[in-house]
């Protein structure tokens, strides 16, 4: 079994390393996990990319002291959306890590075990993914209160759902597998089975849904700050600089233009990164691989 | 006097993969004539479906082919994409080994058949009633009830015989049948191969019989080519290829049928597997589990060589009349 | 053989029960969480028997059992409760925000559909190739723009800039004072067109656009890449193959044969776009200052009127249950594989 798994991954990486688009996103990617992590080396400004306001400043146009141009108060935009990629890519990474760890387990043991347990956890899953995400979201941080954490946790209740589905319908169709049949008539534990067979050969689709999820992640809770109910003043998270500069397009665009620039550029990078990545890794579409008769 | 349909000269084959370059077809040639059965014979994986592919040009992106497919005195292998349309389906036409999968599962079994007779014979001005013609050719009793059902409604066996019904509406000289009965059973196989051989009766079409199963062939072919590794290791009439066996491999092949044979014996097989087409041996491919090899077979490759007018073969060891016992 | 009433009868039973539980969340959310709903109901500066009587119009005082079932009959009626600010039935409010919301949506969704469909299909006939990585890149980026920061910025080029189409609103005050609009169904696109209110026709149109366009993009790019991915699947199938090679016509065997079989996928898409436009919507209208459902919800949000952020949830969420419903039975309708189910 481990012979399988490593074989496959030579190949995938083969692959991957050829594939200008996925090393091209993935590029972009790094750049913004290395913004973030050094973001207080990197920003000419850090105090004001944190928040410190400096109102001598304020709408500044692009220029080379200030990239971006400066803001309301007068504080660099570009440092701002720096220390911003912190907020954006630990969002996405809580999301979408919560929902898969909870969603996963459901739904491989939905889809392992079938009868009642699969009926009753799916329709649980129906009825949350009957929910449009965002609105549901929305009613969550409504009742909770406005504030980042919230609006992650909102995100996350919301979206384990999909990855419960993809884990069963994977589930399903690997338990029949003759290894696992096997295992089974050994007498291996089930929940050995599930975690140790089950879910490493599982793990395909729900990489490539949670490498696009990241960007749906981000660009949800980019937008629950633009409407006031993710992250709060004077946070430097993207949506919420959108908003502010709302007001000030037409006098002063570089202040809601820029940020959302980010948000734009980080998303679609992730989305490019899963979509190559799915190509890749889904026997139907990849290229050249020679079809035997 | 026999008029050559289709002459394959040297055909050879590779498919670039990732893991390498595999050499699928080795320069094969063989001749099918006008109004014949020409069975091709051979294990899974001896390139015998990449050949019928190769004849009618569905090759995936990633094949080099070179050699020459002689047709109605062109070369089949340089007609642009274009010409190729305007002999599918109306000069050449083919069936799959899966006839499940070969229809539409959206659209009605009539619709599907009028869509074909609208393409191959455009001249025909009531389509439905020719469908319903054809249907009634390959042996159904209730047409319009078929005309009507989807193809998920019916059985495999009548699955394959829309299939012929549509690889038939152009009429063509010749049609190729991959594994036409593997996906079926004993009775209805046994219906196909009638139908078959009434087609070839009725319009004078060649079929271009692809096989693993020497029954089907011994029923209904009339020349039969054995195929190995990518190589035709031996070609001749029926009878001379069952009766007068030559080469090694095709007696190996004889000799493993479950027929004729005392009870409780054990069933002769030929030890060893195919040689990976990503490195084949240089000289003949079946050298490795052959019982005559010399070194001279595993340096040089075996050419084609006539023992009688229809009866070649590619050994340099071949069996003689008179080396086996029937 | 499988009918397609008996889906039909399943389906539609499922949803109900969907609905049942999304009711009852939407429950417990709006009842369990919130910290004072009698307090926002008359506001900080009431008396302390006003906060009492409050609380017994808002039947807060009730228990907790009694109140649901109060709901869920209420819901019976069509009372989705009161708005905690404005003092008006939820659902009648909504009711009057709803068609400009449905006007971008539907549009949007329709122009979703066939540029999807053209585009994704163009682009697996010409898999690989220059044309598809560029429809690709377009699809990919229409799905990772951020719809707020995509509508500024058309509103930047279009009106700051070039000044060809307003900046936001409905309809222009002039259009308003010389050629008002008799509103019959609610669409001003619609109403202008049944009054014969041809220069209002042409307002409501200008101010439609760059909304609708904006909220198209998101549904494009999921269309385009859904269809792309299954028509390159379905060009694969055998049954492809086999009409190929024999002899069907190639416009039969792409535009009827391979859509066909693609269709589905392309209809799965725009259930999912309709989950996003709804709320993708919410976005787009505050920055057009559009008055939907969008701006509704927004203004609600703002004010903790939970009531009717939570009736917009329910009416919401019926919404996406009933189009998916719509959706999943056209499919059967069309795939009889579907109905095996």
């Amino acid at each position: 079994m481990k012979k399988i798994l490593s074989k496959e991954s030579e190949i995938t990486l083969k692959l991957l390393s050829k594939d200008k688009l996925a090393l091209f996103s993935l590029a972009i990617i790094l750049f913004f996990i290395i913004l973030a992590v050094f973001a207080p080396y990197i920003a000419p400004y850090p105090e004001e990319g944190e928040g410190k306001p400096a109102p001598e400043r304020r709408f500044l146009p692009p220029s080379i002291e200030h990239p971006f141009g400066t803001d309301y108060l007068g504080r660099d935009i570009l440092s701002r959306i720096i220390f911003g990629a912190r907020i954006s890519l630990s969002v996405g990474i809580f999301v979408v890590v919560c929902a898969i760890s909870v969603g996963t387990p459901i739904g491989l043991i939905a889809g392992y075990y079938g009868g009642k347990v699969d009926e009753l956890l799916m329709r649980a899953t129906d009825v949350f993914l009957s929910f449009p995400s965002l609105l549901f979201a929305i009613a969550l941080v409504a009742s909770l209160g406005p504030g980042l954490f919230n609006a992650m946790l909102s995100l996350a209740i919301t979206w384990w759902p999909w990855y419960a589905r993809l884990a069963r319908a994977q589930a399903v169709s690997i338990k029949e597998q003759p290894f696992i049949l096997a295992s089974k008539a050994i007498g291996v534990n089930d929940i050995r089975i599930v975690f140790k067979h089950i879910l490493p050969n599982s793990l395909t689709p729900i990489i490539v849904q949670g490498t696009m999820d990241m960007s749906s992640a981000i660009l949800s809770e980019a937008g629950l700050s633009f409407i006031g109910l993710g992250a709060q003043a004077p946070s430097p998270e993207w949506g919420l600089m959108v908003s502010t500069g709302r007001i000030y397009l037409l006098n002063y665009w570089w202040f809601p233009v820029f940020p959302g620039l980010a948000i734009f550029l980080v998303a679609l990078a992730f989305n490019l990164f899963g979509d190559c990545l799915r190509d890749i890794l889904d026997p139907k579409t990849r290229k050249s691989r020679g079809e035997t008769f | 006097m026999k008029e050559a349909l289709v002459e394959v000269k040297e055909l050879s084959l590779k498919f670039v993969t990732l893991e390498g370059v595999a050499d699928v077809l080795d320069d094969i040639s063989f001749t099918i004539y006008n109004k014949e059965v020409f069975g091709l014979v051979g294990e899974t994986g001896c390139g015998k479906s990449v050949t019928a592919l190769s004849i009618i040009k569905l090759l995936p992106k990633n094949s080099i082919v070179k050699g020459s497919i002689a047709f109605e005195g062109m070369n089949l292998l340089e007609l642009s994409e274009n010409d190729m349309k305007k002999i599918r389906g109306k000069k050449i036409s083919m069936i799959l080994q899966d006839p499940v999968s070969s229809l539409n599962p959206m659209f009605k079994v009539g619709e599907q058949l009028c869509d074909a007779i609208k393409s191959n014979q455009p001249n025909v001005s009531n389509a439905k009633a020719k469908a319903l013609e054809l249907l009634n050719v390959l042996g159904f009793r209730e047409p319009e009830r078929i005309f009507n059902s989807f193809p998920n409604e019916l059985s495999g066996g009548m699955q394959q015989r829309i299939a012929i019904a549509i690889a038939l509406t152009g009429e063509p000289k010749l049609l190729i049948a991959d594994e036409p009965t593997t996906a079926l059973d004993v009775l209805t196989q046994a219906q196909i191969v009638s139908l078959l051989k009434d087609i070839r009766e009725k319009y004078g079409t060649s079929i271009l019989l692809i096989t693993h199963n020497l029954g089907l062939v011994a029923s209904i072919c009339d020349r039969v080519g054995v195929m190995y590794s990518g190589q035709i290791v031996e070609v001749g009439l029926t009878e001379e290829i069952f009766y007068e066996t030559r080469h090694p491999y095709t007696f190996g092949l004889l000799q493993s049928l479950p027929y004729n044979k005392p009870k409780n014996d054990k069933l002769p097989v030929i030890l060893g597997n195919l040689p990976s087409p990503f490195n084949p041996p240089k000289g003949c491919r079946f050298s490795e589990r052959c019982s005559r090899a010399s070194e001279e077979c595993r340096k040089y490759k075996p050419k084609l060589y006539n023992v009688s007018q229809e009866h070649a073969v590619a050994c340099f060891h071949p069996l003689k009349a008179g080396d086996v016992e029937y | 053989m499988a009918s397609f009433k008996s889906y039909l009868v399943k389906r539609i039973i499922l949803a109900l029960i969907v609905l049942y539980f999304v009711v009852t969340i939407t429950f417990i959310l709006s009842h369990v969480v919130p910290s004072d709903p009698a307090e926002l109901y008359v506001g900080p500066k009431a008396t302390k028997e006003q906060r009492e009587r409050a609380v017994i119009e808002l039947g807060l005082d009730k228990p907790l059992y009694i109140q649901y079932l109060n709901y869920i009959f209420g819901l019976f009626k069509g009372d989705l409760g009161v708005s905690l600010r404005a003092h008006t039935p939820v659902l009648h409010d909504i009711l009057a925000y709803l068609p400009a919301t449905l006007e971008i949506v539907i549009i949007a969704n329709i122009i979703a559909l066939f540029v999807g469909i053209l585009f994704g299909t163009f682009s697996a006939l010409k898999k690989d190739h220059l044309e598809d990585h560029l429809i690709r890149f377009v699809s990919v980026g229409g799905v990772s723009i951020p719809s707020f920061w995509f509508a500024l910025l058309m509103q930047l080029i279009f009106f700051g800039v070039l000044g060809i189409l307003p900046l936001d609103g409905r309809v222009s005050t002039e259009t308003q004072l010389f050629n008002p609009i008799k509103v019959i169904t609610g669409f001003y696109t619609l109403d202008a067109l049944l009054n014969l209110n041809f220069p209002a026709f042409i307002d409501c149109l200008r101010h439609l656009i760059l909304p609708a366009f904006v909220l198209a993009t998101y549904p494009i790019g999921l269309v385009t890449r859904m269809v792309r991915s299954m028509m390159v699947e379905v060009l694969n199938e055998n049954y492809i193959r086999f009409a190929k090679a024999n002899g069907f016509k190639e416009n039969l065997i792409y535009y009827k044969y391979a859509l066909r079989n693609a269709l589905t996928p392309a209809l799965m898409a725009l259930g999912l776009s309709f989950a996003y436009s709804i709320t993708g919507a919410f976005l787009v209208e505050v920055i057009f200052s559009w008055p939907g459902l969008g701006t509704y919800t927004v203004n609600a949000i703002l004010e903790n009127d939970y009531p009717s952020i939570l009736g917009v949830t329910i009416v919401g969420t019926t919404f996406y249950v009933g189009v998916n419903l719509l959706l999943d039975i056209f499919q059967a309708y069309i795939d009889p594989r579907v109905r095996l189910k």
